[in-house]
């Protein structure tokens, strides 16, 4: 698992090639001055834990992943992502608490995993 | 724009209804407020019906249309409109503008859901139909999951406790056994809410609203239809519509719902009113910390306040700022299409000084109906006139 972590913790999002305005996407056009040209670029998936929840029923299309939580993470790039906290938190000691430095650690389908910055160091 | 009135209410008991077709339900719900009204049907100028998941539940579609023929309305246009939650208070707000601007004298907004005949899982995949499956979607975050991470952050930022939060639902629960047309009304203790099985941490089961059956409707009238109304009339001040961010990184903070900020604000402009002299209140509480968010977002108490002002009774009936005297979301029940509408039926009650749990001399009173992820609100005003 630490060989996962080490490697590229790193995300995919959007950058407008106009004025430079970051988005988490997709977004055909640039929320700052609308232009088309959104580009991918790839910035560091470090960041801060804004809140978590533990999905529990999940439905029918997340069905096989659940229990799972979503987690939403603020990127140090200034972009808030949702995604998921790697390891499912069934009490509440067991999760990483609000504020807690944050890093992506792997991800699949577009859903990308987080887990504390410290961790498998 | 000139005044509109309500002429006429009915609603079903909003809970489950098996044997009942969505269009049975819709079209009593709409001929009642006819007859109550005391107006020619013939005379009906616009139909507008709130829905959202009848499509993936019901596999039935063209509703407006079907309702009006069940309900022998003339060849009018009749509209389907859907705003996830909040379609019933955007068909609300259609009929009102189709009256207010004299495109037709009298409107009919209809609201009408079915869902206890699903399984949650397919409940929960239809209302999912609200989230961005482009962005959020994706992580598969829920409408519980939503209100879930609101619930952490505010309670961390406000300091709120579990047990502040369940004095909602104790006081939505209690007013919904008091309501006849209420699905789930109960008398819970703290430690029954506070101990009840996880939803989606820290949601546990009595935060979460039931799925629920039924339909509601509402007949809108210029004034000089009013000599032929048979009701006392209700007078619409407001009718406010704003939209929102569909994804959790357009909002500006998950404690907060800017949709429901800016459909208030253009509310209470246009009946030239504050939140201050606003009597009951009927808010969206899908969830009991929605209750809390929705009241602070509509100026009733200050941020931070919700919480205590449900531990200390203020937003009880006999309260200084009662809100959900229906028992709300939580208590009457969720028939989502329908419940903007429901908020308008108990409201007018209100106004009439006939409401089950009636506010001692409710004059004005104001609905708030939130879509999705925030991404579509209406707020409505409406107060009392003279007998």
């Amino acid at each position: 698992m630490s060989s996962v972590l080490s490697a590229s913790p790193v995300i995919e999002i959007l950058r407008c090639a106009d004025c430079g305005q970051l988005d988490p996407g997709p977004r055909e056009l640039c929320a700052s001055c609308y232009s088309p040209r959104m580009e991918p670029v790839t910035v560091d998936g470090d960041g801060v834990l804004v809140s978590w929840t533990l999905v529990r029923r999940p439905p029918t299309r997340f069905q096989a992943d659940g229990p799972y939580a979503v987690a939403v993470v603020d990127l140090d790039c200034g972009v808030r992502l949702t995604g998921r906290l790697a390891s499912v938190p069934f009490e509440e000691a067991e999760a990483p608490p609000l504020g807690a430095r944050m890093r992506v650690c792997g991800g699949s389908a577009g859903i990308a995993l987080f887990a504390p910055a410290d961790a498998g160091r | 724009m000139r005044p509109v009135f309500v002429a006429g209410i009915g609603s079903s008991a909003f809970g489950r209804h098996p044997e009942t077709s969505i269009e049975a339900l819709a079209i009593r719900a709409a001929d009642a407020a006819i007859r109550e009204s005391g107006l020619d049907r013939g005379d009906v100028g616009a139909l507008y019906l709130g829905n959202f998941v009848a499509g993936p539940l019901l596999g039935q579609e063209v509703l407006a249309g079907l309702v009006a023929d069940g309900l022998g309305l003339p060849q009018i246009p009749c509209t389907k409109v859907e705003g996830a939650c909040a379609s019933g208070g955007i068909a609300f707000r259609h009929a009102y503008l189709a009256v207010a601007t004299g495109m037709c004298d009298m409107a009919l907004a209809v609201g009408a859901e079915k869902m206890t005949h699903a399984d949650t899982a397919a409940v929960t995949s239809a209302l999912n139909c609200a989230m961005d499956f482009r962005s959020d979607g994706v992580s598969g975050l829920t409408f519980p999951g939503l209100f879930g991470l609101a619930w952490r952050l505010y309670e961390q930022r406000y300091g709120a406790t579990r047990d502040d939060i369940s004095a909602v639902v104790r006081k939505n629960k209690g007013n919904g056994l008091r309501n006849p047309l209420a699905q789930m009304g109960a008398e819970l203790s703290v430690e029954e809410i506070g101990n009840a099985r996880l939803i989606c941490d820290p949601l546990r089961l009595y935060d979460c609203c039931p799925a629920s059956d039924g339909a509601a409707a509402v007949l809108l009238v210029a004034g000089d239809r009013l000599r032929d109304v048979i009701p006392q009339p209700v007078q619409v001040l407001a009718s406010a519509q704003a939209r929102g961010s569909a994804r959790i990184a357009g909002h500006p903070d998950l404690c907060t719902f800017e949709a429901t900020v800016a459909a208030a604000q253009g509310a209470y402009a246009q009946a030239g009113i504050t939140a201050d002299e606003v009597s009951c209140v009927e808010l969206h509480d899908c969830f009991s910390i929605a209750e809390i968010i929705d009241a602070e977002d509509l100026g009733l108490m200050p941020r931070g306040a919700g919480a205590a002002y449900a531990a200390e009774g203020r937003t009880a009936v006999d309260g200084d700022r009662p809100i959900n005297a229906s028992g709300g979301l939580l208590a009457k029940g969720h028939p989502v299409g329908a419940t903007g509408l429901g908020q308008i039926y108990e409201s007018v009650l209100q106004l009439r000084g006939a409401h089950p749990n009636q506010v001692k001399g409710a004059k004005v009173a104001l609905t708030h109906n939130l879509g999705g992820t925030g991404v579509a609100c209406t707020v409505n005003i409406l107060r009392a006139t003279d007998a």
